[in-house]
């Protein structure tokens, strides 16, 4: 082969080789390099970015990298509530303890109620949770009756251990629709006795027991957003008992909505607002044990009802960043509207404190 | 006209040089892809910020984390950096979707949005977060939600900073990078 036959092949070889000599760099030797001289780089714009779409570029495709997964894979919190009733509503209609003294001879004036609830929520995915709770309940009721001295009764146990499971079937940033479903065991007691004027260690009626005796379904549904500054959302839920209990009678189901509000002030502290309303149905059956015209809350027939209430939180998120459900809280609520049936105790106002740890 | 060998193979070569050049000079092999230069530029630009004292997880400590949300493209351009280091820490790219946990975002130094949906997303997501380093490419800069906006202007990639947001998120910014940078908000 002569010379320029040699020039000629080194030339053809050459040419066959696309981008050489043109100082093209490796995606791999890009990291490599100073950030002036990548700022000097002429890049290719023919990628489409509608919603991370895959380019024009044909880029081998990998998705060897993990998802992030949630920071915090649950949390263990307590909580503390409590509730007082006093004074009487028959419908929308306020009555005094004598009118209502002069239809049962044993009536409660003041009823406190408390409860020590632990939880545990676990996270599985960055869509399902779940929650186990269980409480020690604590109650009290002050009593006048007709002829004789006052008395108070207390109870206090373990309550009904719940468990439920929370997936989102809709989440897109702060926005989602989330499903709950849930169930409670009766592990409560429903066989508290106290000395009451019928003797000693009666049966105490059915507002006075630390559980239900039922088992129950919790469905529920949350919708949320954010709107500016504030989380929006409203929650749907009920208790659905299952038959009843082994003393002849089941709570009534319980319904409500709720619509709340929170906004985070500053990093550390969270202002939450809520409203809601909440019906449930009267008792269903009568303990044999309990004497219906002793006292208003021994009458099954009084135990139905719907109230409004409004209430607000404050909460301190006292370890910032990844565990967001590290904080103490501060919450409360009244009722601004409440129509129950018969003779039923109001409720005055409710409180809560709580102290949640994520880990 | 009567070629001899010698001048066919001239000639043939004169215009195979001529017809590749034009077609290199006309294709993007010419360039990089967006994608890939804007990986790069990001890594290094995190070596001009400084992070927070911040918490963070156990199995997290040894990672300088950087969250993607986008398609698998630019996904596949940050994984190429996996293992190189930040700061004394090892990178360790991670996929982001909506479906994430807007707190658990807080794993990540920094989180890149391809598109300006996403940009969108992780702002109201990351929103009043500290030690997050919010990153828009080239699809989705251009809105001022994110800290930093990386830009093509004349067929390269530029970037523009915002101050504001990157002292939201309790960032450092060398003022080498603000030299650097094509737009500055303050």
């Amino acid at each position: 082969m002569r010379g320029h036959e040699i020039y000629i092949l080194i030339v053809l070889v050459l040419g066959l080789i696309p981008g050489t000599g043109l100082g093209q760099r490796s995606p791999g030797d890009l990291a490599d390099i100073s950030l002036s001289e990548l700022l000097e780089i002429p890049v290719d714009s023919s990628v489409s970015y509608s919603d991370g779409s895959e380019s024009s570029g044909g880029k081998a495709t990998t998705d060897a990298i993990e998802t992030l997964d949630s920071a915090s894979s649950g949390s263990l919190w307590y909580r503390y509530k409590q509730v007082r009733f006093e004074g009487y509503l028959e419908g929308d209609r306020k009555l005094t303890n004598a009118e209502v003294l002069a239809r049962y001879p044993v009536v409660p004036t003041v009823i406190r109620q408390e409860a020590h609830i632990v939880g545990l929520n676990y996270r599985f995915s960055n869509l399902v949770d779940f929650t186990l709770t269980l409480p020690y309940v604590y109650q009290s009721t002050e009593h006048i009756r007709r002829s004789g001295a006052p008395f108070t009764l207390a109870s206090e146990g373990l309550g009904d251990l719940a468990v439920a499971a929370n997936y989102a079937i809709y989440k897109h940033g702060k926005t989602a629709a989330i499903l709950t479903m849930g169930i409670t065991a009766p592990t409560g007691s429903i066989d508290e006795k106290g000395n009451t004027p019928r003797g000693r260690d009666t049966q105490l009626p059915y507002a006075m027991q630390i559980g239900s005796g039922t088992w129950e379904w919790h469905p529920g549904l949350t919708l949320t957003a954010p709107v500016g500054e504030w989380q929006l959302g409203a929650t749907v839920d009920g208790a659905l008992r299952i038959g009843e209990n082994d003393r002849d009678y089941s709570f009534g189901d319980e319904f409500s909505a709720t619509l709340w509000a929170n906004r985070k002030l500053g990093s550390r502290l969270q202002l939450g607002a809520f409203l809601r309303g909440e019906c449930w149905d009267g008792l269903d059956g009568a303990d044999r044990e309990v004497n219906a015209r002793i006292a208003p809350v021994a009458d099954p027939g009084t135990y139905g009802g719907c109230k409004v209430g409004v209430g607000g939180s404050l909460r301190y998120l006292w370890k910032e960043d990844v565990y967001e459900d590290c904080y103490l809280e501060l919450g409360g609520g009244v009722p601004v509207h409440q129509n129950l049936s018969g003779p039923q105790p109001k409720e005055q106002w409710n409180l809560s404190l709580g102290l949640s740890f994520g880990f | 006209m009567d070629l001899n060998r010698h001048q066919f193979l001239s000639t043939v070569s004169a215009l195979w040089v001529l017809i590749a050049g034009v077609l290199m000079a006309a294709s993007p092999a010419n360039s990089a892809d967006e994608r890939d230069v804007s990986a790069a530029l990001t890594i290094r630009i995190a070596k001009f910020v400084g992070w927070p004292e911040r918490a963070t997880l156990a199995d997290d400590q040894p990672f300088f984390i950087i969250g993607v949300m986008g398609g698998s493209g630019i996904r596949s351009a940050f994984s190429r950096f996996s293992g190189r280091f930040v700061n004394g820490k090892q990178v360790k790219v991670v996929k982001i979707t909506p479906s994430t946990d807007s707190h658990s975002l807080r794993r990540c130094h920094i989180v890149y949005a391809e598109s300006r949906k996403d940009v969108d997303l992780i702002a109201e997501m990351v929103a009043r977060s500290e030690g997050v380093l919010t990153v828009a490419g080239p699809g989705g800069s251009g809105g001022g939600a994110a800290c930093l906006d990386i830009v093509q202007e004349a067929g390269k990639l530029a970037f523009d900073i915002n101050l504001r947001r990157t002292r939201n998120a309790s960032l450092g910014v060398d003022a080498g990078l603000i030299q650097l940078a094509h737009k500055v908000s303050r």
